[in-house]
């Protein structure tokens, strides 16, 4: 509520700057031309995922729309590619791309994983081969293309090939606590989102203990679903209702926060999605401003 | 010669800074008699009238009013020797034990004259008011509701402190003096005929009381909540449960959202077949997370009032509802659900209609004839992707700013789109 007022104020006195960023730290995102239309020039409409991959691919979940957009990112800008529909994914959320550029889409009504080609052929599901119900949230992908499935049901982190054929589990803590995604660095590290306990626990590389990286984030965030992860171990946390990114460091510990409310170029509202694109971007599914938002990471 | 006088000199320090050991406040400082409070009467002399009453604080017995007040002068009100928060624990320290599971805030907060009355009172412990009715002067709904239950509970007539430490419980909920069901066993025997009749045999020794009755009392016989589930009403706990007769009795036959389906089938194949589900419906918990199996004080088995339940895991739109200044009528009196559909939906935020535009018209049917411009084709100056609707302008859950708008002045509100009027 204080954060709020504090950005009203700030939203107020910054009117037209469009960079309402915060200091955070030694990083700070600048805010650059966000996507707003598909390469058929459609708006977005609610984009709830987006995603970075092979070949500077960017993914979006046009979720409003039912569809998915590509582009791809490079010296002249972000050019977009296609925009297509499936009738398997009628309701795209989040996304990932796999070392190939095929695209993994998770679907709200199904609530599975589907394989689609980049020119939008679907190729099969993700059937997640683990013992009980799984009900998949949030997902990740490694470099091998190994998957990280959040599973909320139980709650737990089942690592699984790309046909979903489970490699491993990593049980996570029970209680009054809600996990909503889940990311993994480059070093292998697994991180996890506890959105009402505003907590990020790790997973060190080779470990199966899972541990609070840094304290609470009680006093930083509202409700946060979605992270990423850089190369240099910081987190990006994006806080959906506190419209804003948390940035962390490898440590856990706060380094600032990043975003406000609002509807001009550089604010957000209800940011769903975070991907990071290793060039020094990072892309923010800016869901109730139909459109995705690109930030340079400036240190 | 110098160490005579070196000598001399501390025999001397030590004589003057530390009064002989046992000797009285009177001696040491050379006080008149009953200069620590005995004389105070002689001005104040309705405290002899106050000190006529059954029960008496001990000091104020004594005539040690210097106990707790400064005869000369305080930095605190009424002379008081410390803190009025704190004085108390001055002498009675241990109120609130350490690690206490559940603690009285006023208690916590050294609030102690709230329920004593620091010099004498007709009631037992200097309470201000006699048994029940002076928790009932906070609690006062909870007193409304012991007075109209039809089915009491006998102890809640009697005293709250039958189950309930005033002060803090060290290992207890709700300041209970033990947790249930051990708390209620010390008076209901689980092996009574009567009991286990009425539990249908089923082994309930070790389960919760409270899932299933109102402790306070209720308008329902057995003392169960307001809300009960029809097979517990219609004493068909076989229905979620093995039978009575079996070791895992207490357990029930299928666990999360399938221990519900059999009965709530088309409610859940509704809900399943939406865009977007309520991610807590599907965990292990399921229904479990928001609602009680058993029975309830809250409508729809919701295990509290609507803005508890939302709020346990939505504590930030819940605390902004309690903080905002102009609030949402809806959110006002707790009601998410007048805007979100709990279970899912197929619009974003779970929305119960298509759209934020349309949530609002189900109430203030007024923006579809006379409004500013809102709707598909009123784009929205700040953004080409956005249209103007309710929410361009209103922070529906709480603001600080009459009408819950987003910005303190009109003018600061309109001119975010309209930069042309912007002085």
């Amino acid at each position: 509520m204080t954060r709020k007022l504090v950005a009203i104020t700030l939203l107020l006195a910054g009117l037209g700057s469009g960079l309402p960023a915060a200091a955070a730290g030694g990083i700070k995102l600048r805010a650059q031309a966000p996507i707003y239309v598909d390469s058929k020039g459609v708006a977005l409409s609610a984009p709830e995922g987006v995603a970075f991959g092979a070949g500077s691919a960017i993914a979006v979940s046009d979720t409003g729309s039912g569809r998915i957009a590509t582009f791809r990112t490079g010296a002249g800008g972000i050019t977009p590619i296609a925009e297509f529909k499936l009738a398997e994914v009628p309701y795209p959320t989040r996304l990932r791309i796999t070392s190939k550029g095929d695209l993994l889409v998770l679907d709200g009504r199904s609530r599975r994983i589907a394989r689609v080609a980049a020119d939008g052929a679907f190729k099969g599901w993700v059937d997640p081969g683990a013992g009980g119900d799984p009900v998949v949230r949030g997902f990740a992908i490694d470099r091998q293309d190994q998957l990280f499935l959040l599973d909320v049901s139980v709650p737990r982190v089942i690592v699984a090939d790309l046909s979903g054929k489970p490699v491993r589990e990593i049980p996570l803590p029970a209680g009054r606590s809600f996990f909503s995604d889940v990311a993994v660095g480059s070093r292998g590290d697994v991180f996890v989102l506890d959105s009402v306990g505003h907590q990020v626990y790790v997973v060190r590389s080779g470990s199966t203990d899972v541990t609070p990286l840094g304290g609470s984030l009680a006093e930083e965030l509202e409700f946060a679903t979605t992270l990423a992860v850089a190369d240099t171990g910081h987190l990006f946390v994006v806080d959906q209702y506190g419209d804003g990114v948390v940035i962390l460091g490898p440590d856990g510990s706060f380094q600032g926060r990043q975003g406000m409310m609002g509807l001009r170029e550089g604010f957000l509202r209800y940011p769903s999605a975070i991907a990071y694109d290793p060039a020094g971007f990072v892309y923010i599914a800016d869901r109730a401003n139909n459109r995705v938002q690109v930030f340079a990471i400036a240190q | 010669m110098k160490t005579r006088l070196i000598l001399s000199l501390v025999v001397a320090a030590v004589a003057f800074a530390a009064p002989a050991a046992g000797q009285t406040d009177e001696a040491k400082y050379k006080l008149k008699p009953g200069a620590k409070g005995k004389t105070c009467l002689n001005c104040h002399v309705q405290f002899q009238e106050t000190m006529k009453q059954p029960f008496v604080h001990t000091p104020v017995k004594m005539g040690e009013c210097s106990d707790c007040h400064s005869p000369h002068a305080s930095s605190h009100g009424k002379l008081l020797a410390e803190d009025p928060d704190r004085i108390c624990a001055t002498c009675h320290a241990a109120m609130v034990p350490a690690g206490a599971k559940s603690a009285h805030p006023d208690a916590v907060k050294g609030q102690c004259t709230k329920c004593h009355d620091p010099h004498a009172s007709a009631n037992k412990g200097q309470l201000v008011a006699g048994g029940s009715a002076l928790c009932f002067q906070c609690h006062g709904d909870l007193g409304k509701a012991v007075e109209a239950a039809t089915h009491k509970h006998a102890p809640v007539g009697k005293s709250c402190l039958g189950c309930h430490d005033p002060h803090a419980s060290k290992d207890a909920e709700h300041l209970l003096t033990k947790s249930a069901p051990a708390l209620c066993l010390d008076c209901h025997k689980t092996d009574a005929p009567a009991f286990r009749t009425a539990h249908l045999n089923y082994p309930v020794a070790k389960s919760d009381c409270a899932s299933c009755h109102d402790p306070h009392g209720s308008g329902r016989a057995g003392i169960l909540w307001a809300s009960v589930h029809p097979p517990v009403a219609n004493r068909m706990c076989a229905n979620c449960h093995y039978e009575a007769t079996s070791p895992d009795a207490i357990k029930t036959k299928k666990q999360g959202l399938d221990g519900c389906r059999g009965c709530h089938s088309e409610l859940l194949n509704q809900t399943l077949a939406l865009n977007r589900v309520h991610w807590p419906v599907l965990d292990e918990r399921a229904c479990l997370n928001c609602h009680r199996p058993h029975a309830s004080k809250a409508g729809k088995l919701l295990a509290a009032p609507e803005i508890k339940v939302c709020g346990s895991c939505h504590s930030d739109v819940a605390r902004q509802a309690v903080e905002s200044a102009a609030k949402h009528a809806p959110v006002a009196d707790g009601t998410c659900s007048a805007c979100h559909s709990p279970h899912g939906s197929n619009t974003v935020l779970l929305l119960n209609a298509a759209d934020s535009t349309a949530v609002c018209s189900s109430c203030h049917d007024w923006s579809k004839h006379s409004s500013h411009p809102i709707g598909p084709e009123v784009v929205d100056p700040r953004n080409k992707n956005a249209r103007v609707d309710c929410l361009s302008c209103h922070d529906v859950h709480g603001s600080p700013f009459k009408y819950i708008t987003w910005q303190d002045k009109k003018m600061d509100l309109c001119v975010g789109c309209h930069q042309d009027f912007r002085r």
